[in-house]
């Protein structure tokens, strides 16, 4: 049974886009939800539209719980959860997925560390598995070796990414440049070279015991199941799986910023870019379906004020975009715009500025609001097509919320969106006196302006 | 130390066991029951009065539908002076058609929800249309308008050319583009499409004008040249109806045949460096002319491929990534293509690491054709067999996958028979294939890195002839405005 094709409303909804929609559109993702004794919270969705089945685990810690010197080992740890556990020997991790016809990855963020796997339904219980395996018996198989190889792995995933990639740079300097050292934001989640270099084996058992329980984790299994037998499968693997002591919170800094912060970076690049960002309230506070709504409004698509000024109307733009970056203590807001040849990042950021002020001193009309409320809730629902990523949204809306089924209060929240919460949003957080600016220039370019210094 | 972890693991045990129930897990690998055979049902066709395929695959659930319209005309058809007018005129497609400006048109499509897409390739023009099913007819009048009466602002198309030009100078900053381009180049020459370099003339380009972009459109648009490809939760009928109206009445004509092409002749290994001062990794692209589609070793050689670099736990993954930690992923491919696409191998690698790394990718290309077993041959099928499923989730990737087939001139019933036929592949076919498409003593090998750290090593490896050049003298002068 596919349980998208629930309610009247959800055709409703999308049917009805043009018009004005009120309430929470009674839009459900219907689950099965409840939390074993070590307090593992399980979620579990039918959908059998295809005979595949997306398992989801979310451990709530990313790299704003690493410590000062130990920047990255979030991620560099993700790595070495694929390496083995005590049942699960170093490289059968993948080899046992791929051989039923499984794939699997997992990422790591500033909040949370997620893995999952999509394989066939007949092979579900190997996923539970390989995932309760590793969160209950991984220091057995812990060794120097597997932190070295992965720690490795990790610096070149981080020259691929950042260092030999242009503007690479861009995203690991706005987090320092955003966040007062020391704040759990401050260091870019790949973290810096000489602390990957620096991580040992004490540093992966101390997070492992800290991090790693399955109170601090959500388990999401959504595909083509049985209820109840896929209840039994999730206890014969992890209830047995001891509780882990209470998990630390998140080391909480202010984080303000009272005038704005610039610098300039050199690349290998043929165009000039200017980034701005902000900070905005935490993760699916007040902000959260404005500032969604407010960067469409302002970067997406050809009849977005600054695509439509900086590309299409002065054609000084080779791109510009703008998301809401959310983050459970607070979220950032950030615009990027990549200039023509010839053009600096400068006339750029003169004509952006305007623009923010245009949009702080009158508020758009309500059909500017609805033609990009329209395209929000039209992506949000297309995003939820495969199970991998109906799996995730389950996940991100529990972490951030409380509630997996939250989409319906997400797609109601994106609606009433009033134009007015636009420009008071703008006038109070895209504040020229609390935002940094990187730009990004030619390499001779700067060495040129700055007198010719290497 | 290592002590100190054997006592401490005890300890956890102990405790680990007081809190078991009686019974405890056996903690060994499952078994598993027996895997469903999976068969993708038959794509639905069906012709419109005027003779235009349509395609058409049920996806029930979310009230979405996907259209693809394919165009059998792509930069293959562009002569010399010509490049780039398949894609600009794509791109223009969608900049103002039946009367409304660019503008208005995206507006439109937005207020509906609705998203619209044209592309080019090398053999097509492809418009896409994602939308509610209850929005299909509002988006399809302006997706039909977009396809049969673009108006080719001139406005529209210089921005669409000074877009472009600025593309191409993005090209010389890349490094993975840099590599991509030089290898299609090397393999398949100048006067090949596929082989002609994203920034080859830019000059002419700046000189197309509105008159050749409404030529480009008005012989190779038409019902004689199109098919459409459908998924979505729509039922046939409805669907039907909706497209008759839509396209019904385009006229049919007879299309152009595309010229023939042929790659350059296979040539002694050879090793060419594009320098890149200051690189922190080196781009590493190597390999040689693929396999046909329509060769009868097709799917072995896909299997044989899983197995060297097709997955995460494929042979050249695990030298270069997990054994050696010279790079964050190691992979290759036969890439599809209608006129035979290349095989590639490629990585991004740390840069002391660039000539061990190479020689790694030989010694993985020698083990290929040596030593292979049955169960290497069992774990590749089944992977690309029982995973086949994911690709009929979403339905603008359904639409996709039969889209592609159409650009790649094969038929839309492959998908129903790819797992049988990945099944019937056996390891003699594996070590067959092997030999026969992986020829490492014909190899291209380019790097994109540090000339100054990696020339050196890569000399000492005798692998071949050592070509150097600089990023513009492989792609040649960097565009400029106004320079045709």
């Amino acid at each position: 049974m596919n349980l998208f094709k629930w309610m009247p409303a959800a055709i409703l909804v999308v049917c009805g886009m043009v018009g004005t929609l009120t309430a929470d559109d009674g839009l459900k993702m219907p689950h099965v939800r409840y939390q074993l004794d070590n307090g593992l919270n399980v979620i579990l969705y039918q959908d059998d539209s295809i005979p595949m089945v997306a398992v989801n685990m979310w451990y709530h810690v990313g790299s704003g719980h690493e410590k000062l010197g130990r920047t990255g080992f979030a991620h560099l740890f993700e790595h070495i959860l694929f390496e083995g556990s005590k049942n699960v020997p170093e490289g059968n991790f993948d080899i046992w997925l791929e051989e039923i016809g499984g794939n699997n990855n997992g990422s790591t963020t500033t909040d949370r560390t997620n893995y999952y796997e999509i394989l066939p339904k007949h092979a579900l219980e190997l996923a539970l598995f390989l995932e309760s395996d590793r969160m209950g018996f991984l220091l057995e198989a812990m060794s120097q070796a597997k932190l070295d190889g992965q720690r490795d792995v990790v610096k070149n995933e981080r020259r691929q990414r950042y260092e030999n990639t242009p503007y690479g740079m861009v995203f690991p300097t706005m987090m320092e440049m955003l966040y007062p050292k020391g704040h759990p934001y401050s260091w870019p989640t790949i973290g810096y070279m000489e602390d990957l270099d620096a991580a040992s084996l004490d540093d992966v058992k101390a997070f492992f015991q800290t991090y790693y329980g399955p109170n601090n984790a959500s388990l999401v299994i959504a595909g083509d199941i049985e209820i109840d037998a896929t209840k039994a499968l999730v206890a014969k693997w992890f209830a047995d799986i001891p509780r882990g002591n209470p998990v630390p919170p998140l080391g909480s800094v202010g984080a303000r910023i009272d005038a704005e912060k610039r610098r300039v970076l050199e690349d290998d690049v043929q165009l000039e870019r200017v980034t701005m960002a902000w900070h905005t309230p935490p993760a699916f506070g007040p902000g959260e379906a404005t500032f969604e709504i407010m960067s469409a409004l302002l970067a997406g698509g050809k009849n977005s004020r600054l695509y439509k000024r900086l590309v299409y109307d002065l054609q000084i733009a080779q791109q510009v975009s703008a998301f809401h970056w959310t983050k459970l203590q607070g979220c950032d807001f950030v615009i990027s715009a990549t200039a023509r040849a010839g053009v600096s990042a400068a006339e750029l950021e003169k004509v952006i500025d305007e623009e923010l002020e245009k949009l702080k001193k009158e508020a758009p009309s309500a059909a500017e609001v609805q033609r990009v409320v329209n395209v929000s809730r039209a992506e949000t629902l297309a995003g939820l097509q495969d199970l991998e990523s109906i799996a995730d949204a389950l996940n991100r809306f529990f972490f951030y919320t409380g509630n997996p089924d939250y989409l319906g209060e997400w797609l109601g929240a994106l609606s009433h969106v009033e134009p007015e919460d636009l420009s008071a949003m703008a006038q109070t957080y895209l504040r020229k006196d609390g935002r940094i600016v990187i730009t990004v220039v030619p390499r001779e370019k700067k060495a040129a302006t700055e007198g010719g210094k290497p | 130390m290592s002590r100190f972890i054997r006592i401490f693991s005890i300890l956890v045990v102990v405790t680990l066991l007081g809190s078991v129930t009686v019974g405890a897990v056996d903690r060994s690998k499952p078994e598993l029951g027996e895997a469903q055979p999976f068969t993708a049902k038959p794509v639905q066709q069906f012709k419109l009065s005027n003779g235009l395929p349509v395609y058409f695959y049920a996806k029930p659930g979310l009230p979405l539908v996907s259209l693809k319209t394919w165009i059998g005309t792509g930069a293959a058809h562009e002569t010399a002076g010509q490049y780039g007018l398949a894609a600009l005129t794509a791109t223009l497609m969608s900049e103002g058609a039946g009367g409304r400006d660019a503008l208005a048109l995206a507006e439109a499509l937005e207020m509906l929800g609705a998203k619209l897409n044209v592309d080019s390739t090398d053999h097509s023009i492809v418009a896409g249309l994602n939308t509610t099913v209850a929005h299909l007819a509002a988006a399809g009048e302006i997706y039909r308008d977009v396809l049969l009466k673009p108006d080719f602002p001139e406005a529209e198309i210089n921005r669409a050319k000074e877009s472009r030009l600025n593309r191409m100078l993005q090209v010389y900053d890349n490094p993975y583009a840099i590599g991509m381009s030089v290898f299609f180049n090397q393999v398949y020459g100048d006067k090949h499409p596929y082989g002609r370099l994203d920034t080859m003339g830019w000059q002419d380009f700046q000189g197309l004008t509105r008159d050749h972009l409404t030529a480009f459109h008005q012989t190779h648009v038409h019902a004689g040249n199109m098919a459409v490809v459908v998924a979505g939760a729509i039922d046939a009928t409805t669907l039907k109806a909706e497209l008759e109206k839509l396209f019904g009445q385009v006229p049919a004509k007879k299309a152009v045949a595309e010229p023939t092409y042929k790659p350059l002749k296979p040539a002694k290994r050879r090793l060419l460096l594009v320098d890149k001062p200051g690189a922190a990794q080196s781009f590493i692209g190597i390999g040689h002319l693929g396999v046909a589609l329509d060769d009868k070793d097709y799917v072995a050689v896909k299997v044989m491929n899983t197995i060297l670099g097709g997955s995460f736990a494929s042979r050249l993954n695990q030298n270069i990534r997990e054994e050696h930690g010279y790079a964050y992923n190691a992979s290759s491919h036969f890439i599809d293509r209608a006129a035979v696409g290349p095989f590639l191998a490629l990585s991004n690698v740390q840069t002391d690491a660039t000539a061990p790394a190479v020689k790694e990718f030989f010694n993985e290309f020698e083990r290929m054709t040596k030593d292979v077993t049955e169960s290497d041959v069992a774990r590749a099928k089944n992977y690309l067999m029982l995973g086949y499923p994911s690709a009929f989730g979403a339905v603008d990737q359904i639409s996709d996958l039969y889209s592609d087939l159409l650009d790649d001139g094969r038929p839309l019933s492959v998908p129903e028979h790819y797992t049988q036929a990945v099944a019937a592949v056996t390891l003699a076919d594996v070590q067959r294939v092997a030999k026969k498409f992986l020829q490492p003593k014909n190899m291209l090998v380019v790097v994109v890195g540090d000339r100054a750290k990696v020339e050196k090593e890569l000399k000492a490896l005798k692998m071949g002839k050592l070509t150097i050049q600089s990023i513009e003298q492989a792609l040649g002068e960097k565009p400029k405005k106004g320079a045709s």
